[in-house]
């Protein structure tokens, strides 16, 4: 009996365990080598930017949580503070010190997150467990602060939305304390382990040309060597008044992007514990209209998240509302190489690559 | 008048409209049949070296419709924002995806969101709304037009019409042959084995 071969296309989504959320990809595959791939977006499109022109600025914030999920406190920060470039605010140096403090630590909980899943898809069941202990630890400093685990709407056009209540700062120097020997477990787990080496080590290389061509930012962009920060590149918050590495990778694999994200954790302790100390008293909010009207004008302003640059262009008419509001959203970005990539590796390296890239879906699809 | 002001007057002489400086970088207005040169200019000029295309955004002023680029210097943290308007009834601008991969999925977003067509792009579908999605939902005017589209059209009310037009969908591109062996470990494998 003759046999052939031809291509499958295959069907991998929107529901899938790894797919990190509602994406549907379509794979080309000849028996287990993948010829092509096609991601299909758009299950979680909310139309956010649409929304921003119907609401006020102060009655968006609560939406900015809703794009990058597992960084809410990014999310706020970039707009608060593209909002208060427009209006040129400033914002009492407490404040500054409080939305740096949080914003390390949603990173630190987002890379947990990252972590954790990331093994589970290379198929790594324990360390999820571990990470995700760990990250209770922040979600409650999380909720002794604003009330919510997730979607925080702590920051406010010119400052916090209150300040920390007796004890906090203390809480959160025992959690840097905390962390560094659960860092050391989750090493001995999966950092170090032969099998999670082999299944990532130079998987998905991306090459620094590419990174930049394709408008990689985060650990996208410094797993492939690219030394390159927002918080170093263009200093927001008090971001240059705190001393931090910036660690990058050499061969642009999935396991330097991972060990990217796990030496990030170390430096932000190293952050939020600098905050912790030279964080003076004072006023947490700054002095703003009832009505917030900045003048007509456009800024651009981004930030460094944990997934990479998360930009704002903003277009104020001089009215309550955004005129337009563009998101500039780094997985949406940091996808657009996965067909790239994927092509001629096997299925199961597809499952590794689109982990590493760390997407979170409420992002890419805005 | 900043130094990079002074630099690009002096690359690009008439091909720039208008400079303006902005609060966080200074914004160059281009006509869009100057575009493509300009575009080229500030990527491959050692001395511009514009090599990361951070944002590609659309905008609808209602008279007039504008794709805003904002470019960035790797090496020298320059930052440059390139703004170009185009009328409701024309509204095409050739596709920077050849100097910047990053643009593809701006640009399909961008097309399919604010209706701006991208000539040249190697793959114009829609990226995040489904296939059969009539109007441009970032338009002002969307939603406000009550005989085309007074409402977002579904898929039951496209099919309770009495022709169903839905459009058919487009093809996606083929996948291409040659594949990239970048980095060792394990080796992809590039041949198709047929009988």
């Amino acid at each position: 009996m003759p046999t052939k071969t031809e291509e499958l296309l295959m069907n991998m989504g929107p529901q899938h365990p790894s797919t990190h959320g509602v994406l549907r990809v379509v794979l080309t595959v000849d028996g287990e080598w993948i010829r092509a791939a096609d991601p299909d977006l758009g299950y979680l499109h909310r139309s956010f930017e649409k929304m921003a022109e119907l609401r006020t600025y102060v009655n968006y914030l609560p939406l900015t949580d809703r794009w990058d999920y597992l960084d809410a406190m990014g999310n706020n920060l970039v707009y608060v503070e593209t909002v208060e470039k427009l209006m040129d605010l400033e914002v009492p140096p407490r404040a500054h010190y409080i939305r740096m403090i949080v914003c390390e630590l949603n990173r630190i909980a987002s890379h947990l997150v990252f972590i954790g899943t990331f093994g589970l898809d290379v198929g790594a069941n324990t360390p999820f467990m571990y990470c995700f202990r760990d990250r209770e630890r922040i979600l409650d400093l999380f909720e002794a602060i604003c009330g919510a685990r997730l979607t925080y709407s702590f920051m406010r056009i010119g400052g916090v939305a209150c300040d920390t209540p007796d004890g906090w700062l203390e809480q959160v120097r025992d959690f840097c304390d905390y962390l560094p020997p659960k860092l050391k477990e989750l090493d001995d787990l999966l950092t170090d382990n032969e099998i999670f080496i082999v299944r990532t080590r130079n998987i998905g290389v991306i090459t620094p040309e590419q990174a930049i061509r394709w408008g990689l930012s985060g650990p996208m962009l410094r797993g492939s060597g690219v030394r390159w920060d927002v918080r170093k590149g263009y200093p927001y918050a008090l971001y240059n008044e705190v001393d931090f590495d910036v660690p990058t990778g050499t061969r642009g694999d999935a396991y330097d992007r991972y060990c990217v994200r796990r030496r990030e954790i170390d430096e932000s302790l190293k952050i939020i514990r600098q905050c912790l100390d030279k964080i003076p008293d004072g006023d947490v909010m700054a002095k703003v209209p009832k009505i917030i009207r900045p003048k007509p004008g456009e800024v651009y302003h981004a930030i460094e998240t944990p997934r990479g640059e998360l930009g704002l262009y903003m277009v104020s008419d001089g009215s309550e509302k955004p005129y337009r509001m563009k998101i500039r959203r780094p997985s949406f970005v940091n996808l657009s190489i996965f067909p790239e990539l994927v092509r001629d590796w096997k299925v199961a390296d597809v499952v590794v690559i689109l982990g590493s890239i760390d997407i979170v879906m409420g992002e890419v699809d805005g | 008048m900043t130094d990079l002001q002074t630099l690009l007057q002096e690359k690009l002489g008439d091909k720039v409209q208008e400079f303006q400086p902005g609060k966080d970088m200074l914004r160059m207005f281009v006509e869009r049949d100057n575009l493509d040169a300009v575009m080229q200019t500030l990527r491959d000029d050692p001395d511009l070296g514009f090599n990361y295309l951070t944002l590609l955004s659309t905008v609808d002023y209602k008279e007039y419709l504008e794709v805003v680029y904002h470019l960035r210097n790797m090496v020298n943290r320059q930052q440059v924002c390139v703004r170009v308007k185009l009328s409701p009834d024309d509204a095409r601008v050739p596709s920077v995806t050849k100097y910047w991969a990053t643009a593809n999925w701006h640009e399909r977003e961008g097309r399919e969101l604010m209706g701006i067509e991208f000539e040249g792009h190697p793959d114009p579908r829609h990226l995040l709304l489904p296939h059969w999605w009539e109007g441009y939902p970032l338009r002002k005017a969307y939603g406000k037009d009550v005989e085309e589209w007074g409402h977002p059209i579904t898929q039951d009310v496209i099919l309770a019409r009495e022709k169903p037009e839905r459009p058919e969908r487009p093809a996606r591109p083929a996948a291409k042959p040659a594949s990239k062996a970048e980095g060792g470990g394990e080796t992809p494998n590039t041949e198709t084995k047929t009988s």
